[in-house]
């Protein structure tokens, strides 16, 4: 049972609509990825929810700190904005609107965030949100 | 899960004043707006004017705002956006004048603040949606804004500026959305503002 | 980025601008004609229709194309030519009648196309001047 809502607890296998479209039962759009472990309660669902949130939002704010100089098209922000050259960035509006529902791994002490799509068959994940943790690096 | 900390907020937030949000594209007047709401209701204006776009990259705002008419009072906090578009240039900005790294600076800057701009649409109480009268209002800004709002079903007042200008057709702007209450003013010369006041109160005040 | 093959002394950059008649608009259901519109602009072709588009058409029309926006489409913009004084309106049906080749029944010409090919230079009262680009300017303002 891979997938948990981190508000309401419920569970949800791989290739579940809601996690396409929101949990269900609350409507929450970020999922926690439990692989095959047991179920968590709401509680240390509702902690680990607020840290990833917390790193959501310190990630957001370093929008206007990125290094951008020897990248071509760095993606951040999940392909919301495009930074096409330096000094020039191209915004997605309806996906800067659209609250995407997430996926949340804990790997080796980081968060890592993930598209659905990275998890279910059909639609091929272009996107994952770790890799942005190498943007120094692009 | 934001869903569920804004309904948490708003329960609170009730027992306070509620927020209005000056919404639109970049240059459309909405600093000079809120300037004129501010001046007009505290005696002091919130931010600076310029015709370079994205003047304002953060959102400004002032609090404690009153407005009365007709024996209601609306009391509110007024928060000037930074202007949303979809692309940032920063060679809009070496046109005029400005040199190239300031330049740059200034496009992360407004980039940064279009993001905090729409994160805040699920913080604000209201709206007020301001448009050139001398431009087209058919943009994908002007329509996703609004598609988003509407869908939040938040109040919204559409506001039609620069009826000073050549061209003015602020009757373009009603026919592209007449489900909302639209004003058409001119901030910079303050006409018309009456009317705008007794909109606002008229819309939201309950 | 022509969505057929070039014909003969047709050149082969450039910018296709393709002139839709009242008619053809006419003669589509709004979901088909919207569709009409949609598949060329998103194919780099500017559009001059015939016909003044319905403010819910427009709407309709932005609506449906930010959800193609990506990498090569930034989207659809639209100019047109209507409510304007009498004086345009005869100016226009002289155009139609030369360029079109058809009597203008109601006043109006939207002119469609998405940024990579075309650039508003100026909105008058009495023109529009747009800018069509080549295929190289084209291709330096995408990605």
């Amino acid at each position: 049972m891979p997938h948990q809502c981190m508000n309401c607890g419920s569970v949800y296998p791989d290739e579940a609509e809601e996690l396409m479209h929101g949990c269900s039962h609350c409507n929450s759009t970020l999922f926690l990825f439990t692989k095959d472990a047991d179920p968590q309660d709401t509680d240390t669902l509702h902690e680990e929810r607020d840290a990833v949130l917390e790193e959501i939002d310190a990630f957001l704010a370093n929008v206007a700190n990125t290094e951008d100089s020897h990248s071509h098209s760095i993606v951040f922000d999940l392909e919301s904005i495009k930074i096409e050259e330096d000094g020039v960035y191209a915004i997605n509006l309806r996906r800067l609107l659209e609250k995407l529902p997430l996926i949340v791994e804990l790997k080796e002490g980081a968060y890592h965030i993930h598209l659905p799509s990275a998890f279910t068959q059909g639609e091929v994940s272009r996107f994952d949100v770790s890799t942005l943790e190498e943007k120094e690096e692009k | 899960m934001r869903n569920l900390l804004a309904r948490l907020f708003s329960f609170f937030k009730k027992q306070q004043d509620i927020s209005i949000g000056v919404y639109g594209p970049p240059n459309v007047g909405k600093t000079t707006l809120a300037n004129r709401i501010s001046s007009d209701l505290t005696g002091e204006e919130l931010g600076s004017v310029s015709e370079i776009p994205h003047e304002t990259r953060e959102i400004q705002k002032k609090e404690r705002m009153e407005l009365q008419a007709n024996a209601n009072t609306l009391s509110f906090n007024l928060l000037d956006m930074p202007g949303i578009s979809t692309k940032v240039d920063y060679r809009d900005f070496t046109e005029h004048g400005m040199e190239a790294d300031a330049a740059k600076g200034r496009a992360k800057e407004a980039t940064k603040g279009i993001v905090e701009a729409i994160k805040f649409l699920e913080e604000v109480d209201a709206c007020l949606v301001v448009f050139d009268a001398t431009e087209d209002p058919y943009t994908q800004v002007n329509i996703t804004v609004l598609g988003n709002l509407e869908a939040k079903q938040i109040p919204i007042v559409i506001v039609a500026n620069k009826i000073d200008g050549d061209n003015a057709d602020p009757a373009t702007i009603e026919e592209a959305f007449p489900q909302h209450p639209m004003v058409e003013i001119s901030a910079k010369e303050g006409t018309n503002m009456e009317q705008l006041y007794d909109t606002v109160v008229h819309k939201l005040a309950h | 980025m022509l969505s057929r093959p070039p014909r003969d002394n047709e050149p082969l950059d450039g910018v296709p601008i393709e002139f839709v008649s009242q008619d053809m608009l006419r003669s589509k259901s709004f979901q088909d004609k919207l569709a009409y519109i949609l598949d060329r602009v998103q194919d780099n072709m500017i559009l001059v229709l015939e016909e003044s588009l319905t403010p819910e058409e427009k709407k309709e029309l932005i609506t449906q194309s930010v959800e193609h926006i990506d990498d090569t489409f930034p989207g659809i913009e639209f100019s047109s030519m209507e409510n304007r004084p009498r004086a345009f309106e005869k100016m226009m049906n002289t155009f139609a009648r030369r360029v079109l080749r058809k009597e203008q029944r109601s006043g109006g010409l939207t002119i469609v196309g998405n940024s990579n090919v075309m650039e508003k230079v100026k909105e008058n009262r009495n023109s529009i001047s747009l800018l069509a680009k080549t295929q190289d300017s084209a291709s330096r303002g995408g990605v």
